[in-house]
């Protein structure tokens, strides 16, 4: 036997790359294409749109940076960046913090345990719409139930114009976020929970952990990479907030609940009564949104693989 | 591989062949309107058009009803995408559609004797630069709703001016009740509102919202006196507390539950209150007009028309669609859709199907207190939409107020 009959010749060799690299590729096309045909184009072609200027009647326009010039000079778009700044913090803390200490409770092997997660994880089943304008009801300042219930407790001087107080529309819109977002925050903790050995926690017992150091010294270093997860997702949610700021106030009082989701679309689509839509200039406000997404959640997510525990 | 290619081929193959061939002749018109009582399942509007398709074989007629709330997205997604339907709402977009030569201009393909037809208002609404862009289908005019019961339990008269409005307030909120019930959580209803009470104070709207004359602006003294007038009215307690936080919807609920002695509104809400307010409310409520400055002066009140038809230009079906609006207008099928919808109508021949006395002492006002209250310019709306906010809620001062809806209009001119 020879060398070069052992050896397979270039045109087999080529064969065999062609059908190594066909097979995966035409397993991949389907999916490649229609990504490529629905978010790649688009985004660029959004990219590209950040750069002109678009009434959607006329043809667009290059006009280079000046979209990004005008919003540096946008009071409303700064108003709005500093609700979404409030907004996101705020909603951020408190739907990570109030649904790990539930569920933490809840794990703790409280009778009724799950009936209270039932009762936790409706408003999650809830469209955000529905609750939005269910709240808006709940916070009517008139005749609203909220402040029905505190006159007929003959707390009338607690009573307030809820959604009609600027200095306290967003924090009623962070109420409705924390109490609709609670539930699914909170299976997210407790379905992490029951992976942490216990026999963790039956040492920190014996070596004389209480419930806090229990807590403080296992529970919550074995949530980081979980903790990771509900910050990003919270933080994202809390950049492109929209959809139940709209149905409660759309923005409103003069752009006192206003974020740079609404802004967005008021801008590309107007309002109730308005026209004149400026696409090129929403889609740099949508670039916007876009970039402090991806920095936020790579920063958190660098943050929690530094501080990942393993077992 | 190959027996994979050979099924994707015969399925191309079938899905072509499976495609039913359009006769040449078959014309689909596409109309979008935001109009409930025109929904599909609407039999009379189904019977109006099924009259068109018949006298045109052929034709068929796809109806699109969109909320209103929706109706503005979706109208201007379809611009950007080249999409518009045939005949539809031309919304607030009337004017640019038509100036950039995708509508119709109906002033150069309808004889005047069809534009004549119309009440003022309603087609000044429409007219850009001496052009015609849409042919309302419907009138409307704001009043004040008044609840008879409660005027009479606390011996009151609607209000011939303002200030006799903020003189009553006093009585009505120390008897429990709301003096004028409205909402502006979605801040388009203040607008409506307040553009009235400048053309009042001898502003010209019309002018304010082109801003192409340099002696025209927005914080002139009409726009400041009009804005301090309506805060009079706030922190006086003529509305209700919290009005940025109340619905336009929840407002008429207030008015209809008793709550209010009046509810400020249009003069769609008659066929609403029908079917929404207590019986003994709907048999027995009246309306007023807008208070005016003095005695005798003119109750100046928005008016035009919502609702108009655009015609798409430039298209395969253009002249099918202008002969649909035209059937639309027809004597015989103009008088089906009052006697249906029971609304205002936009002409006067309409005027004898309007069974509702309400809707018809307020279309008598429009040929006498019509004001304009819809805004077409760019910026204008969601400039003075937000200012007129903090006007309710005392965060602005008029003077600041108006020149912030200058600089606002002026910024989103710039863009």
């Amino acid at each position: 036997m020879t060398v070069s009959s052992v050896r397979p010749k270039s045109e087999d060799l080529w064969m065999t790359q062609l059908k190594k690299f066909l097979l995966p590729a035409a397993f991949l096309f389907p999916a490649g294409f229609f990504l490529a045909a629905f978010i790649a184009v688009p985004m660029i072609q959004a990219i590209l749109l950040g750069f002109q200027r678009w009434n959607g009647i006329e043809p667009a326009t290059w006009v280079g940076l000046r979209n990004y010039e005008n919003l540096l000079q946008d009071k409303v778009f700064w108003q709005s960046m500093g609700n979404v700044v409030y907004y996101t913090v705020a909603t951020t803390v408190f739907q990570t913090t109030i649904p790990l200490l539930i569920a933490n409770i809840l794990n703790s092997g409280l009778r009724g345990s799950t009936a209270f997660r039932f009762l936790y994880f409706l408003p999650v089943i809830i469209s955000l719409t529905i609750t939005g304008l269910l709240w808006r009801m709940i916070y009517e300042p008139n005749f609203g139930v909220l402040n029905e219930i505190l006159r007929s407790l003959g707390l009338r001087d607690w009573t307030q114009l809820w959604l009609a107080d600027r200095n306290l529309v967003i924090p009623c819109i962070i109420a409705v976020s924390i109490w609709q977002s609670l539930g699914f925050f909170m299976m997210i903790f407790f379905a992490a929970m029951q992976g942490i050995p216990q026999d963790l926690y039956e040492s920190a017992s014996i070596d004389g952990a209480n419930v806090w150091h229990r807590f403080r010294f296992i529970t919550i270093p074995m949530l980081r990479s979980t903790m990771t997860v509900v910050i990003v997702l919270n933080t994202i949610g809390g950049i492109r907030a929209f959809d139940q700021i709209w149905v409660m106030t759309t923005g409103g009082p003069n752009h006192a609940s206003e974020t740079l989701g609404t802004y967005l679309y008021r801008t590309a689509f107007g309002a109730l009564g308005s026209s004149n839509p400026h696409l090129g200039y929403a889609t740099a406000i949508a670039i916007v949104i876009l970039v402090f997404s991806l920095i936020f959640s790579i920063i958190q997510i660098r943050v929690g693989q530094v501080n990942e525990v393993e077992l | 591989m190959k027996l994979l290619a050979r099924v994707v081929l015969v399925s191309c193959l079938i899905l072509t062949f499976a495609t039913p061939a359009l006769s040449q002749d078959d014309v689909v018109l596409r109309i979008m309107h935001w109009t409930s009582s025109m929904s599909s399942e609407s039999e009379w509007w189904n019977a109006i058009l099924d009259g068109f398709v018949e006298m045109h074989p052929g034709v068929t007629i796809e109806n699109n009803f969109v909320p209103f709330p929706q109706y503005l997205p979706t109208l201007e997604s379809m611009i950007a995408g080249e999409e518009l339907p045939d005949v539809f709402f031309g919304h607030v977009k009337a004017a640019e559609l038509g100036r950039g030569g995708l509508s119709v201009n109906y002033s150069e393909v309808m004889d005047e004797e069809f534009l004549g037809q119309f009440y003022e208002g309603p087609t000044r609404q429409f007219t850009f630069d001496g052009q015609i862009y849409a042919i309302p289908w419907t009138a409307q005019m704001f009043g004040i709703f008044v609840n008879p019961a409660i005027m009479e339990e606390l011996g009151l008269e609607p209000a011939e001016t303002w200030d006799d409005l903020i003189a009553m307030a006093p009585t009505i909120n120390d008897a429990g009740y709301i003096p004028v019930a409205w909402g502006n959580s979605a801040m388009n209803v203040c607008p409506d509102f307040v553009l009235p009470i400048i053309t009042q104070f001898g502003g010209d709207v019309w002018a304010l919202d082109d801003l192409s004359d340099p002696d025209v602006s927005w914080d002139s003294e009409p726009v400041v006196q009009a804005l301090a007038l309506l805060q009079d009215l706030a922190m006086n307690g003529v509305f209700m507390p919290g009005i940025n936080g109340v619905s336009e919807a929840q407002g008429a609920q207030i008015f209809y539950q008793g709550r209010s002695a009046m509810f400020y509104g249009g003069s769609w809400y008659p066929g609403i209150i029908v079917n929404e307010a207590p019986e003994e409310l709907a048999a027995n409520y009246y309306v007023a007009k807008n208070p005016a400055l003095t005695a005798d002066d003119i109750h100046w009140s928005g008016n035009g028309s919502g609702e108009g038809w655009v015609t798409k230009a430039n298209s395969e079906n253009t002249e099918l669609a202008l002969e649909l609006v035209k059937y639309l207008m027809s004597p015989e099928i103009y008088s089906q859709h009052i006697t249906e919808t029971q609304n205002m109508p936009s002409m006067e021949a309409g005027l004898e199907f309007v069974e509702n006395e309400i809707v018809r002492e307020m279309t008598s006002w429009l040929t006498t207190d019509g004001a304009n209250h819809i805004l077409f310019g760019q910026g204008s709306w969601d400039g003075i939409s937000g200012v007129c906010a903090s006007i309710l809620d005392g965060s602005i001062t008029p003077e600041d107020g108006a020149a912030e809806i200058q600089a606002n209009v002026l910024a989103a001119r710039a863009r």
